[in-house]
Parts: C-alpha cells; structure tokens; sequence
C-alpha cells in the first residue's frame, strides 16, 4: 500500500512538474533575449536502494545581460560505501529562465539506515557528501536613473557524515539582486556542518555576513535557515 | 483504508502543485539596490555530543564614497558589528538563535540567542560561547543646511552641527560552563537614532523539575568613547564634549542567576529639519 502511495506521488510530481513548464512557456516572453539566456532544465531522483551508492551532479551557468551578470554553481555529492544499509534519495533540480536571469531551485533529501548498526565498529558503510551553491550577481550601474554598481556573492551549503539519519536542503535563488534562501535540517548520529556567506559591495556601502555551524554526535534536531534580499 | 490513501496522493499532489506553480509565477525584475538588505538567519540544534556555531557580520556604509577611505566635508560612516562563535563539547546542547540584519528598518540589527548545556559526566565537557557587538559612527559633521523642502526651513539653513565620533561596543561570555540556560537579546541601529543594546540572563540548567546553579565563568559588559566638537570650521576641529564608559561583571563558580541589560543611545544632535511626516510610518 505504502509503495503505491509513494509511486502515485512520484507521478503526481511529475504531472505537477509538466504543467509547471507548461506555464513557464506560457509566460515566457519571446524575442526578449538579445544574448543567450539560462537553459530551462528540471531533473527529478528517486532512489531507494541496498548496498553501496554513489551520486555526483555538477552544475553552472553564467549570463549577462541588461547591465548585469548572473553566475549560479552547484554541485552535490552523496557516497555510501560497502554494506547492506539503506539508502532514500529524493532530489529535484531546476533552472527556469525569467524575463532577467533565472529562477534556480534545488530540494534533496537523503536518508541513511544501516540496519544493523554496530556502534563500536569505526569503519562501519557510513553516508558522506555534501552539496554547495554559489551565487554571483553583479550590476554594472545606470547614471540615467542614479543607481550605482552593485556586486553580490553568496555561498550556502553543507557536508554530512553520517552512520544514520536523515538530510534535507533546499537552495533558491531568484533573479539577480533579488531573494536568496537556503534551510537545511538533519537528525541522526555522526557529523554534519552548514553555513551561509555573504558578501555585498556598492560604492557606499560594504556588507559581509558568515554563518558555520558544526554538529557532532548523537543529534535530534539541526534546522537551520538563511535568506538574503538586496532588496 | 482506500479512501485514506487517495486522501494522502490527492493532498501530497496539491503540495507538489502548489509549490511547482509558485515556481512558476514570472518574476518581475526587481532594480537592483545598493542598500538596503536584508539578512535573516534562524538556528535550532538539539545534540548530544559537540556543536560549534560561529557568525560573523559587518555593515559599513556612508553619504559619501566609502572606499576614498577619508571624511570629506559633510560626510558620515556608519558601521554594525556583531560577532558570535559558541563551542559545546561533550554534552547535551540545546541551541537557538534568530538573527536579521535590515538595512531598512530599524533595528539594522536584531539577535535572539538562547543556549542550554549540560555537561557529561567526563571532565573533558564544557562550553563556551562569545558575542561581541558594536556600532561605530563617524560624522564630519554638517554644515551645509539641510537639503529637500524641510532644508528650507530658515532654521534648518546654514546650521552647525559639529563633527563627532561614537564607538560603543558591548557583548558578554559564557567560559568553561558545565550547567547554563542563558538567554541573550541584542539589538543596534544606526540608520536612525543610533543605539546599542545588549542584556544577557544566564542561570542553571533544569534538572529534572529542579533548577541548578549555573557552573563556570560568565561575564557581560560595554565600552563607551564619545567624542563631539563644539563649531563647525572644516579647518579646525576644538574637542567639545568627551563621554567615556565602561562596565564589565563576571561570576565563577556557581550562580544562581546573572544578568545584565546595557543600553546605548546617542544624544548627538541632528539636523533641526521638521520631520512630522508621515503621522502613521
């Protein structure tokens, strides 16, 4: 019964995510694009398995256009070595052209069960990566309507070792200068680190701000979230 | 059971639905901004073992060029600091914190921390956790009048308003603590009326139904130097005015409850412009 609900939802995502591009096409705006503009692309993971498991995805773009540059890089990683534990990933990514930029969005969500888990044993399977965005806005400024250059860079992301448990991060970023947010939630035994970095700059005004957090052990709970706007 | 199911597809469907369209909604370019921002941060841990958390932010912004790295006539730096770092090793960590920075509204800076530790039984535990926070403002101070309607007023025109420097810079430290539930509030602004708050209450942890004694050192306390000139000759700067104070307490051993709330507010005057508008901001 459980597998035919979780099968139903993987096809009601995936009809949800046909109409979702369905209404980006109806919304695009054709013949705007002087310069080539980030790909429309989406790719949905489900994977339930045994054993060992290995995932790599490596993502970038870069545009410019209007006075600004848009750099966006992602990249994710999750290894699970030898043994009979198991592992869940559920992964959507997707990148949608905007009338300036791009909307970029990412949820993962991995699980680790070693089923017979043996606390003394160090060189237990163990689940291990990590996932990391950079953003990279810049605008190059307008004397006709006084606003000045401004550069953006941002960092989120976050490495998990685990011997069991759960992780779930979701990166969203819109167009340039504009929202930028990233949660991350854990729980489980073993270590996982995250943070969020920032760094604006204009003329007249030099922002930073960096957050890194590190937890080690036996944990119920690790929320943590982070949004920035340059408004 | 049936029915129940379809229940479950049919909600899990309008979730990935709704999600999937609020992707979808064009986004309207949004003019890019040089100031203001706004940074929002919020941290929730629960651990048996060690949690480490550090942050650190700096805002730094002028009237003028801020990269000249000189005051020019009528000029005003501002700059918020805040710097966190926490470190619990072996043992039972409850950790909370809410951070927003705001280049609009005030306060530009608002954190919400609360820690509970309680050590293992071993005696290599403990905890230690440091928040250091300062504004630093810097004016040439005015001389020009005002500028806009308002600056019309004849008040308003040709008005001195000295130079002036404050640096006021507060924080307080939990050091080698076994047993603590504390509490830290701090809040600064310098877009308007320049303030500085830090207050932190740290007792025991709960044990069971009971409260115990907090374990360890903990300390709090704030700097103050105000410096004001008393004309406004670009040439020549007389000192008029220096404020300067500073407090520090700090507990070892055990203790019941500490606290200490520290409040800095400039009473550095300002441009005389009728500023009533509007009645309900």
């Amino acid at each position: 019964m459980s597998k035919k609900i979780v099968r139903n939802m993987i096809l009601a995502g995936c009809v949800a995510l046909l109409i979702m591009m369905m209404i980006q096409g109806a919304f695009a705006q054709q013949g705007v694009w002087t310069v080539p503009q980030p790909e429309r692309m989406w790719a949905v993971t489900d994977i339930q398995h045994i054993g060992s498991l290995s995932i790599n995805r490596d993502y970038s773009h870069s545009y410019s256009a209007d006075r600004v540059i848009e750099e966006r890089t992602h990249s994710f990683n999750a290894n699970v070595s030898a043994g009979n534990g198991n592992t869940r990933i559920f992964d959507v990514f997707s990148v949608a052209p905007t009338t300036r930029g791009s909307q970029f969005f990412v949820n993962t969500i991995i699980g680790y069960n070693p089923l017979n888990m043996n606390k003394l044993n160090a060189s237990a399977p163990r689940l291990m990566g990590s996932e990391g965005t950079y953003i990279g806005d810049s605008y190059t400024g307008n004397s006709e309507l006084c606003a000045p250059a401004v550069r953006v860079c941002g960092v989120m992301g976050s490495q998990f070792d685990l011997k069991r448990g759960v992780v779930h991060s979701t990166t969203s970023t819109n167009t340039p200068m504009s929202l930028a947010s990233y949660d991350f939630s854990s729980t489980g035994e073993g270590t996982v680190s995250t943070g969020f970095t920032v760094v604006s700059g204009s003329g007249d005004a030099q922002t930073s701000y960096s957050q890194k957090i590190k937890v080690e052990g036996e944990f119920e709970r690790v929320d943590y979230s982070a949004s920035f706007n340059p408004r | 059971m049936r029915k129940s199911g379809n229940t479950e597809v049919m909600a899990a469907s309008a979730c990935i639905l709704f999600i999937m369209l609020s992707l979808a909604q064009p986004v309207s370019a949004i003019p890019p901004s040089e100031d203001p921002f706004r940074i929002k941060t919020s941290t929730d841990i629960t651990c048996s073992g060690s949690v480490t958390d550090s942050v650190s932010f700096d805002w730094a912004y002028t009237n003028k060029n801020l990269s000249d790295n000189t005051l020019t006539n009528d000029e005003r730096v501002a700059q918020i600091r805040y710097d966190e770092h926490t470190s619990a090793t072996d043992g039972y960590t409850e950790f909370s914190k809410e951070f927003t920075a705001d280049g609009l509204n005030v306060p530009n800076l608002h954190v919400d921390k609360k820690v509970g530790f309680i050590a293992n039984q071993s005696m290599t535990g403990g905890l230690d956790s440091t928040e250091d926070t300062g504004i630093f403002i810097a004016s040439a101070g005015i001389t020009g009048g005002g500028s806009g309607t308002g600056g019309l007023c004849i008040w308003s025109q040709h008005a001195c308003v000295p130079p002036s420097c404050e640096i006021a810079v507060a924080g307080s430290q939990l050091k080698d603590v076994t047993r603590v539930n504390s509490h830290t509030i701090t809040s600064m602004q310098t877009s308007e009326s320049p303030r500085l708050h830090h207050e932190i209450t740290a007792k025991g942890a709960m044990w069971g139904d009971n409260q115990t004694y907090g374990a360890g050192t903990v300390s709090a306390g704030m700097k103050v130097d105000v410096r004001e000139g008393n004309n406004c000759n670009n040439t020549v700067h007389p000192l008029g005015s220096r404020l300067r104070y500073t407090t520090i307490s700090t507990a070892t051993g055990q203790w019941n409850s500490f606290a200490k709330s520290m409040t800095y507010t400039s009473a550095i005057s300002a441009l005389q412009i009728p500023g009533q508008y509007p009645l309900f901001p």
